[in-house]
């Protein structure tokens, strides 16, 4: 009854908001938009039309994260619909996500066009990257509609694609954005950008940001009658990441992008609140993270066009406990090299082929390592026809796996065809109504770990499969001088995960094993509208709202079938309103998330209360010459409810930020 | 990082079911009829989850109560429970992550504040329990075990043993440590049990068993068994020390440790398991005859029912039923078994709780 009435309450509160709704994650044309970009220009061949689209595609640039105030990857993914974010708090809590309830691991996250990878966990801590940096965020949920990409992106249920941006001068041969943000519990963080065009052909950019925090948040629970008033502790962070470009552009023979990425982490994991057990954790974490990589792209005549690329990444971690006397590092590597050959022998028909290679190893100084090096080599064929009423993409993906180990077994090669098939349509000309459907069957290897660790791993695991479904309707509409635009898009999805892979208890140990079956269905709402008020007065707003009921249907006989699955909210949403005007330029954003659970059994012992965490933000940018100084404050958790996203791990309450940010 | 994290989690979960043999009863065994009025499941709950919960069983109403603990303090316990003791009025728990003894009366109320030892900074996690002459035992996993009196509940005294101690029990006025050294996993486990005077409470000496000792039982004859759990099956033993003259001999029939219950009415129940290449767990019970130390089956259970990761067995001393709790998922409710001596089910409820690791039972 209690859910129930909780489900009618979000559902009311719901439906009163989405009318006048929220943020923009979408911008209709670059024409709308432009106005509201102050620091950074979208060249118009990077943002993709989320309308116009076959799969769900959502968009979120750096003059909306600018204009909300939002401080971090992770919220700005927390504002997407179909995602759910695991956050374990603070600056330095780990940071994944999830699509359509798939898991972390079925989620790609690339960096200017590369996949990021964790050959042994499988998945990208968001957390590392900054915002101040990146120019683009796109979530596709299926298979995006660029064909012209390198294979390793296809190969993923949905990808969270990340882009920084070639600098666009104007005036003047350099630019540089310096900029200090300070805030709660120690919070500082300084960074820079600087670009300088060096002649017509070769320009660079540099970009380095330092931050470090206490993260000793105070937070509050209640165990029972009592009511716990403690604060995080062994949470702090330090972190220094730098950035190095070079971009080529030789015209006709086609443009070059060389980038090397430095991070280098250093944080306490304050773990779990245990409860009587308020002494600090000693776990601490270090992380070190290179790559460099090199992008080539040219379109040749008669319509085709190529790009290579390749990469070298080394990651190392060291994980330390002296309350166990447990240090493990580990050191990874990845050799990667991709080619795409893009033919267009009509306007309406593209056809493109991809390979992609890479090898990766581990090393880790467990006495039993067994030093897995693994080659993949991806290739994906796809055919595109795009015309103005009707765009369909179908796409062939072919993946062979082989292993290597020092000592101990060797999983079995793996060979699989992974097929996708996605249309847009629109059904009435004139209109600006269109129609989606897709579907894309792909699945993930299994990850270092779960094959190889200590006792737990099993090199007998198969693959773990997803299977999705897609249909959806999207609208825009402009209308006039005043409402500017509206859009709109109404997904509706089923999808299915097989051979999923969990730990199952043994008389000992916990053991790997390819048992678990996972069902979902939902629906993902999304709405933005820009009008504008008078001259230099313009509000958006933007909203979305998702349902989800994804089940575990493994086994019948056991006390969770078909119960939710943990950490996913039936009921979930977001939404912004901001309003620029030659004063303050305001914004409220606020993300709204059901109940959850966490663990699978749907008990009053594991359920999660849901939240509503509310964001201010306000901006005052000044011209001083031709150099902007711009003043941002903003308020996190407004209402310093206190709330959890995974059990146990607080979030921080109401905490403030300030930043100055200066561009010349 | 994540990864990492889980990982760990994981790790440190398998450790914990590891530990979580059974009950380490040492309770002074009355010669007068004992009559058992009901039992008391700990569950362990999953790490890091504070879900440890305490179920209680009705003998005369057949009755399950779930969170007695939470219903009776109106608190949770905490996080990872490991051993629970009846000893004289009180049930103590061994509530490991967060580092403390809670007590509570037959009821389950709380007595007193629970007791929680610290050193440099970080509170000691208990891990299992022994009792004898007024006075409670309890292996911490950093390396010591503690004297509790059991009047002022107060820790009087600390010895040091050895690496990542498990189980304890009394035999001839001596504490027998299990010292795992399990979190040396894999190649450096400890393979010695601490010998400890109860009179001075001093260390006597240090015998050297098989690997990852973790299981310690007594049997009326002041036999000691250990029990060494060695994963590669390569390694482990089921052995006797003779608490007379500390001599060990291994008990054939036994690859490896595995799980052991307490010695009730001359029989010692142990569990194993075996894998196939697929990781498929296959658990024999085997019964063994502490009088003569002779196994008498490696089948008790006979009616066919299947488990899948027993976390405890633990033996009711009136009517010899035993009972078994099992852990189909890490995150789900366990289930209990109980089983009539010839090894048949006679009864299978929802444990309340992730985990169970330890039965009690109440005597009136």
């Amino acid at each position: 009854m209690w859910t129930d009435l909780r489900k009618f309450i979000y559902f009311i509160v719901l439906l009163c908001l989405l009318p006048f709704g929220m943020e923009a994650q979408e911008h209709v044309t670059d024409t709308l938009s432009g106005g509201s970009l102050n620091e950074v220009r979208v060249s118009a061949s990077l943002r993709p039309s989320a309308t116009r689209s076959t799969v769900p595609l959502q968009v979120m640039d750096a003059g909306t994260v600018d204009r909300l105030g939002i401080q971090s990857l992770s919220d700005a993914v927390r504002h997407f619909s179909g995602v759910t974010v695991k956050d374990y708090g603070g600056l330095g809590g780990i940071k994944t996500v999830s699509i359509r309830s798939m898991g972390a691991s079925h989620t790609a996250v690339s960096y200017d066009g590369v996949t990021l990878s964790d050959a042994r966990s499988g998945q990208v801590d968001i957390g590392r990257f900054s915002l101040d940096n990146l120019s683009l965020i796109t979530l596709s949920i299926g298979q995006g509609d660029d064909i012209f990409q390198p294979a390793r992106i296809m190969a993923s249920a949905g990808s969270l694609n990340l882009k920084t941006n070639p600098p666009i001068f104007k005036d003047t041969n350099y630019l540089g954005i310096i900029q200090v943000k300070t805030g709660s519990f120690g919070f500082v963080n300084p960074s820079l950008q600087y670009s300088q065009k060096f002649n017509d052909v070769f320009s660079a950019a540099v970009f380095g940001n330092w931050q470090r925090t206490d993260g000793d948040y105070p937070f509050t629970f209640k165990n029972g009658n009592e009511t716990v008033h403690e604060k995080r502790k062994n949470s702090d962070l330090k972190s220094l990441n730098g950035e190095l470009n070079l971009y080529g552009n030789f015209r006709k023979n086609g443009r070059v992008n060389i980038k090397a990425y430095y991070y280098d982490s250093e944080r306490g994991l304050p773990g779990a609140v245990i409860i009587d057990n308020y002494y600090p954790s000693r776990e601490q974490l270090k992380d070190r993270n290179f790559f460099a990589q090199l992008h080539y792209e040219n379109l040749l005549s008669h319509g085709i066009s190529i790009r290579g690329q390749m990469k070298y990444n080394y990651a190392y971690t060291d994980y330390t406990n002296p309350v166990y006397n447990q240090e493990d590092e580990y050191r990874q590597n990845e050799y990667y090299i991709s080619g795409c050959l893009l033919y267009t022998p009509f306007d309406a028909l593209s056809v493109s082929f991809a390979e992609d290679a890479y090898i990766n190893t581990l090393w880790n100084n467990f006495p039993d390592c067994q030093f897995p090096e693994r080659f993949s080599s991806l290739t994906a064929l796809s055919v595109k026809y795009d015309h103005s009423r009707l765009t369909v993409i179908g796409n062939l993906l072919g993946t062979f796996i082989t292993e290597n180990v020092d000592n101990g077994t060797t999983p079995a090669d793996r060979k699989k065809i992974s097929p996708s098939v996605s249309a847009s349509y629109l059904p009435f000309a004139g209109t600006n109504l269109r129609m989606r459907a897709s579907y894309k069957n792909v699945f993930r290897v299994p990850t270092f770990n779960e094959l190889y660790y200590y006792r737990i791993g099993n090199t007998n695991l198969k693959p773990e499969n997803t299977i999705q479904y897609n249909l959806g309707l999207t609208w825009i509409g402009s209308f006039n001088e005043t409402f500017r635009y509206l859009t709109a898009s109404v997904d509706a999805y089923y999808n299915k995960v097989q051979d999923k892979i969990i730990a199952i208890p043994t008389l000992f140990l916990p053991k790997m094993m390819n048992v678990g079956k996972v069902e979902a269905r939902g629906i993902d709402v999304n709405l933005s509208a820009k009008i504008r008020l008078k001259k230099h007065w313009e509000m958006t707003v933007s909203g979305n709202y998702s349902y989800q009921k994804a089940i575990d249907i493994t086994d019948e006989s056991s006390k969770q079938y078909k119960d939710q699955i943990p950490y996913t909210p039936e009921h979930s949403g977001s939404g912004a309103v901001s309003l620029e005007n030659p004063w303050v330029n305001i914004s409220y954003s606020f993300i709204l998330t059901g109940l959850r659970y966490s663990f699978s059994q749907n008990i009053p012992e594991n359920r999660i209360d849901g939240y509503y965490d509310q964001n201010i933000s306000l901006n005052k940018t000044v011209k001083i010459r031709k150099m902007n100084l711009k003043i941002q404050g903003d308020v996190l958790n407004l209402a310093d409810q206190s709330y959890e996203i995974i059990k146990w791990y607080p979030m921080p309450g109401r905490s403030y930020r300030l930043s100055l940010k200066w561009s010349f | 990082m994540l990864l990492k994290k889980l990982s760990l989690s994981v790790f440190v979960l398998s450790l914990f079911t590891i530990v979580l043999t059974s009950c380490s009863d040492d309770d002074p065994i009355n010669e007068a009829p004992v009559v058992t009025t009901g039992a008391y499941i700990l569950n362990s709950g999953t790490w890091g989850a504070n879900n440890t919960t305490l179920t209680y069983y009705d003998f005369t109403t057949s009755n399950v109560t779930n969170n007695v603990y939470f219903t009776q303090n109106g608190r949770v316990m905490g996080d990872t429970g490991n051993d629970m003791l009846i000893y004289g009025s009180k049930i103590y728990y061994a509530v490991a992550i967060s580092g403390k003894i809670a007590v509570t009366d037959k009821d389950g109320v709380s007595i007193g504040e629970d007791i929680q030892s610290v050193e440099d900074g970080i509170a000691q996690q208990p891990r299992h329990f022994a009792a004898f002459e007024g006075k409670v035992y309890v292996t911490f996993y950093d390396g010591y075990l503690a004297c509790i009196d059991t009047v002022s509940l107060a820790i009087e005294k600390k010895v040091k043993v050895g690496r990542d101690p498990e189980q304890v029990a009394v035999a001839n006025r001596k504490l027998y440590v299990a010292n795992s050294g399990g979190m040396a996993y894999p190649v450096n486990y400890d393979k010695t049990v601490s010998v400890i005077s109860v009179d001075n409470f001093s260390l006597l000496k240090t015998l050297e068993v098989a690997p990852n000792p973790i299981g310690v039982k007594v049997d009326d004859q002041g036999d000691v068994y250990v029990a060494s759990v060695d994963y590669n099956g390569n390694d482990g033993a089921l052995q006797k020390i003779d608490s007379k003259t500390d001599a060990i001999t291994v008990i054939p029939g036994f690859k490896y440790g595995g799980k052991l219950s307490p010695v009730s009415n001359g029989k010692m129940y142990v569990i194993q398991a075996a894998y196939d290449e697929n990781w498929n767990a296959v658990n024999s019970y085997f019964v063994v005859d502490t009088k003569n130390e002779k196994l008498l089956t490696d089948q008790f259970i006979t009616d066919g029912t299947t488990l899948t990761a027993p976390g405890c067995i633990d033996v009711e001393p009136v009517s010899g039923n035993v009972y078994i709790g099992d852990s189909p998922t890490y995150t789900g409710n366990g289930d209990l078994y109980i089983f009539s001596p010839a090894g048949k089910l006679l009864k299978k409820f929802d444990a309340g709780g992730v985990n169970p690791v330890k039965v009690c039972f109440v005597e009136k």
